[in-house]
């Protein structure tokens, strides 16, 4: 019997020892945001009643199971039942849910009831197989699997997906909301403190659901601007020979296609959406052959912490790996099955991959040149 | 038998002879039985629980570390589609299947089911049903869209190819078998009792199989319907669900959870009365509050009707219908939490007798309990939001649906094992596998739950090493090995007490309901006399009629014998004959099915099968004239 409660023990230590940490990047416990933090509370709220409700039915059944073992032959008392005590663990438990129904059905209007849209951040989310496509609309900013947002302030995000059913998820931020095509659903969220957060898709859409992921960067409220403004500032002219330009020629030239990479132009805005839309088109009416699909927005690649949707550390070893063979690191993206430059007879050399590579690590914000427009 | 001349009958020309043995194969290929056609349905869908625990054994290796490389994706999503498809199409709806089967005329003091026939026909468009769906591997790819089948990812746009027409062919087969089934035993139930057996004398079994079956006349045809739908989009280019030309694909999550949320407590209704069977057994007294036991039942089968959008809480249905459905799910807690209370308070005070049957009955309720509390925290849908499509909530059913209905099963198999087949299965090989199941279990779901509380979404073929979900996951693959020993051990279990038969009496456990009133196994007649019954556990009244008088003193001998079937003149006893035509119709409208896929000369085929069947069955004499009736 001993040795039965040690093990239990150590079993429950073990089970302990990988339970709930705030520190990990997905953690609903380590919040950073007030969705978050009241789901989080609410949840807690609710736990610590299962976890009671727990204590008494599980102790009940071991203490039960071992008090009434069969010791003699004795017939035991022929009980059929009681009604008074069916009726109290019949009203019992639903007073516990009226309990919990209560601040659970003011927290299902606090969190989906919107703020005033004028005084908030509007963002659009789109949802594609298998990246996010994010817009902000007054900012007339358009940028690819990174999000970024000014801390404490409200946001609205409008959620859809242009292909299959996605979901929009930045656990440490708010819970989810599903990205519905033909259809936009509103997620308020705040952030509350500036830092790096990871988000990631949470409704099967595909081969490869399990890459589809992406960031959130939270600034302050001046880096906010300095990025929005960022944005807007063309990068440095390139050294005309220089394997950045060679690899700009080769990236227009086989990329641009289906990748904007010049979105800090005055009216690039309206135009990535039409591109944007007009890629899609084009993919729905031959889906195996398209030589156009939908692709990231690459404005300022080069100041990317991710690539891939989430995938790998941008930087240039992971970047030559890419461009060579996406499917060793993503298998099933739709650039590998559609870009031309993965046709026999169309192959980049490794050096011209490698003058790619250097090209997009350079696409930043210059330093000298200021904002071409300003909102 | 009358020698007096019918009127002639119209009748197809046999191509082959009617079987007419009681013994060898074709005695089980033509047999209208309801005990033969249980054990079929046993054998069939533990295989398909052996093929879905290979497919989860398969996902828990790629899990178990970051950044696995053992299976690659797309052969993951179809790994996770069909161990959720079989898991509850072809494991334990069929399962429970076979304890209706074999039971439900047992326990009514029956001969046989209202319709012996169309119960060969269940069993028969299961068994190709299932085979249907799973030469999906051998033909280009098994079904990747999940068991859930959400479009547009599931339609023909984004998912060419004919995997996702084999699920959906394949459900749509399935829904027949389970149609008619479900219809069979409401009948059989309401028309068939023993005298005397009024509705609230039935054994709990008997009464969750008839809610159970209810449930499943109600929710399979809306599965058939979005199934007809889905069929006629990925083949006949409808657009139902295609968002491309403005299909709804919301409309799809509607129909399939005003399907899926019953499907819930079709699967976990039966476990419940098979518990409620063992637990006043090995108590040795009666179930605490039956009448409590049966109305929470059915309010669950009730309420289960209105709660399905809480499988949608993060589509974005807004405030006004999330308050809804939370409301109504979490109240859907209260009759189960009255189940478990009462199932407390029948050990309470008893002299319980820790057999195999009984440990996996009390480890039932106690991991069924987990799942019921987990369920209440994503029933609170804000913090859902966080939950929704993660790990917690795998975490959640499989509590429930194999902490329940599994473990319920394994229990069902122990306690009427010997009652069906006339010998024990080893109880310490049982208890073996109890506590191997039970640890492995734990190990494997319990972590679960921190996994999705630390944001780990479902379905994902691969993980960041740096998420902090690696202990967790490399536990739950150990778990789910250990399970998979556990049920090496049972299958050992059967093969050593089929080869070292421990010969089982008619009454074993001095059971208490119809079942241990005959010998076992049962004749194939089952009750040579039908019972009269007086009182609910009416067996066990008849037993020790002291006890109707208040509680006993002194010993207690039983006052009647199962029955001895030694000298029943069995030539008395009429049931129907052996019939191949059900047979000839599961096996044609699968092939009409395939046909779907393939061509129309499949097509064809399949449907001459099923007229032909049809029309020979309809014309058939349940009797063959000039033969001896069994």
């Amino acid at each position: 019997m001993k040795s039965v409660i040690r093990t239990g023990i150590i079993f429950a230590l073990l089970l302990f020892a990988m339970a709930c940490s705030p520190d990990s990047p997905q953690s609903t416990f380590g919040t950073h945001g007030p969705v978050a933090e009241l789901q989080k509370n609410l949840f807690l709220f609710t736990f610590w009643i299962a976890v009671v409700v727990f204590i008494i039915v599980e102790g009940g059944i071991i203490y039960l199971t071992f008090k009434y073992r069969k010791k003699d032959n004795k017939l035991p008392v022929q009980t059929h039942g009681n009604l008074k005590l069916e009726i109290t663990w019949t009203i019992i438990p639903a007073i516990i849910i009226v309990i919990i129904a209560v601040p659970t059905v003011l927290a299902i209007w606090e969190t989906q009831v919107m703020p005033n849209e004028e005084e908030s951040l509007v963002v659009e989310a789109t949802g594609h197989q298998w990246w996010f496509e994010f817009k902000y609309p007054t900012e007339e900013v358009v940028t690819a699997n990174e999000l970024h947002l000014p801390e404490d302030t409200d946001v609205i995000v409008k959620i859809t997906s242009q292909d299959v059913l996605h979901s929009f998820w930045i656990p440490k931020i708010a819970g989810k909301l599903d990205m519905v095509p033909n259809h936009e659903n509103l997620l308020y969220i705040k952030a509350d403190d500036p830092g790096l957060y990871y988000g990631q898709c949470a409704e099967f859409c595909g081969i490869v659901h399990a890459m589809m992921r992406f960031r959130v960067i939270v600034h302050t409220q001046e880096d906010y601007q300095q990025w929005l403004n960022d944005m807007r500032t063309p990068p440095a002219k390139l050294v005309s020979g220089s394997d950045e330009d060679e690899g700009r020629k080769l990236f227009v030239g086989n990329c641009s296609m289906c990748h904007t990479y010049d979105s800090y132009k005055k009216g690039a805005y309206t135009k990535e959406i039409d591109s944007q839309y007009n890629r899609w088109e084009e993919w729905k009416k031959d889906k195996e052959n398209s030589a156009i699909v939908s692709a990231p927005n690459l404005t300022h690649f080069g100041e990317r912490v991710t690539l891939g949707a989430g995938i790998k550390e941008n930087n240039y070893d992971n970047l030559v790996k890419w461009i060579e063979n996406p499917d060793k690191i993503k298998l099933g993206t739709r650039m590998k099955n559609h870009a031309s430059i993965y046709r026999d007879d169309n192959q980049l050399s490794t050096e011209q991959i490698e003058q790619i590579a250097k090209y997009l690590l350079s696409m930043k914000p210059s330093t000298e040149s200021s904002a071409t427009y300003n909102k | 038998m009358s020698t007096i001349s019918k009127p002639k009958q119209f009748g197809l020309p046999r191509l082959f002879p009617r079987p007419m043995s009681h013994y060898g194969i074709w005695s089980w290929v033509g047999t209208v039985d309801h005990k033969k056609i249980g054990t079929m349905y046993g054998i069939v869908s533990f295989f398909w629980f052996i093929m879905g625990g290979i497919e989860a054994l398969l996902i828990r290796l790629q899990l178990s570390h970051a950044e696995a490389n053992i299976i690659d994706p797309e052969l993951y999503n179809q790994l996770f589609t069909m161990h959720g498809t079989t898991m509850v199409f072809l494991v334990v709806m069929p399962l429970s299947a076979a304890f209706f089967n074999w039971l439900i005329p047992l326990q009514i003091g029956a001969r046989d089911v209202a319709f012996p026939r169309l119960n060969a026909l269940s069993l028969w468009v299961f068994v190709f049903g299932s085979l249907l769906m799973n030469i999906s591997w051998f033909t280009g790819g098994a079904p990747n869209g999940g068991w859930f089948g959400y479009p547009p990812n599931s339609t023909i746009q984004f998912n060419p190819g004919n995997g996702m027409t084999y699920w959906v062919m394949g459900l749509n087969v399935l829904g027949v078998a389970s149609i008619a089934a479900g219809l069979n035993f409401i009948v059989t139930i309401i028309n068939m009792r023993a005298p005397g057996m009024s509705f609230m004398k039935m054994p709990v079994f008997t009464w969750m199989t008839f809610i159970t079956s209810i449930l499943i006349v109600l929710a399979l045809p809306i599965l058939g319907v979005a199934g007809i739908q889905m069929t006629a989009d990925r083949v006949y280019g409808t657009n139902f669900f295609n968002s491309e030309a403005g299909g709804d694909p919301i409309f799809w999550q509607h129909i399939f959870w005003l399907f899926g949320h019953p499907e819930v407590y079709i699967l976990i209704l039966p476990a419940m009365g098979i518990v409620s069977e063992i637990l006043p057994t090995f108590s040795r007294k009666p179930l605490f509050g039956y009448s409590f036991i049966i109305f929470s039942g059915a309010g669950i089968g009730f309420m289960g009707w209105f709660v399905w959008s809480h499988h949608m809480f993060t589509v974005g249905l807004g405030p006004a219908a999330n308050t809804a459905f939370t409301i109504s799910t979490m109240f859907i807690a209260v009759p189960t939490g009255v189940k478990i209370f009462n199932w407390m308070a029948t050990l309470w005070g008893g002299s319980i007798r820790l057999t195999t049957a009984m440990l996996f009955s009390i480890g039932f309720i106690a991991m069924f309990t987990i799942g019921g509390l987990s369920g209440v925290t994503h029933a609170v849908s804000p913090s859902d939001a966080q939950q929704q499509d993660t790990y917690y909530i795998v975490a959640h059913f499989h509590y429930v649906l194999f902490g329940g209905a599994i473990f319920a099963i394994f229990a069902g198999m122990f306690f009427w094992w010997p009652k069906f087949f006339g010998y024990f299965l080893s109880e310490r090989l049982g208890k073996l596998s109890f506590i191997l199941m039970m640890i492995g279990f734990n190990l494997q779901f319990a972590p679960m739950h921190w996994l999705g509380l630390n944001g780990m979404p479902r379905r994902i073929y691969t993980y960041a090493d740096n998420m902090g979900w690696e202990l967790s996951n490399l536990a739950a693959t150990i778990g789910g090995f250990t399970i998979a020993i556990a049920v090496a051990s049972f299958i050992v279990n059967v093969i050593y007490s089929m080869r070292n038969k421990k010969l089982a009496p008619g009454d074993p456990w001095d059971g208490r309901t119809l079942e241990w009133s005959i010998s076992s196994p049962p004749p194939h007649y089952n009750f040579a006399k039908l019972p009269e019954v007086s009182h609910i556990d009416d067996w066990w009244y008849k037993k020790y009629p002291s006890l109707l008088e208040g509680s006993p003193k002194g010993d207690l001998t039983p006052k009647v014998k199962v029955e001895d079937t030694s000298k029943v003149n069995e030539s008395d006893i009429h049931l129907p004959d052996l019939s191949y035509y059900p047979l000839f119709i599961g096996i044609g409208l699968s092939l009409a099915a395939l046909g779907v896929m393939y061509t129309y000369a499949l097509v064809t085929i399949g449907l001459i099968l099923v007229f032909w069947g049809s029309i020979g069955w309809s014309t058939e004499p349940v009797n063959e004239p000039g033969q001896d009736h069994h």
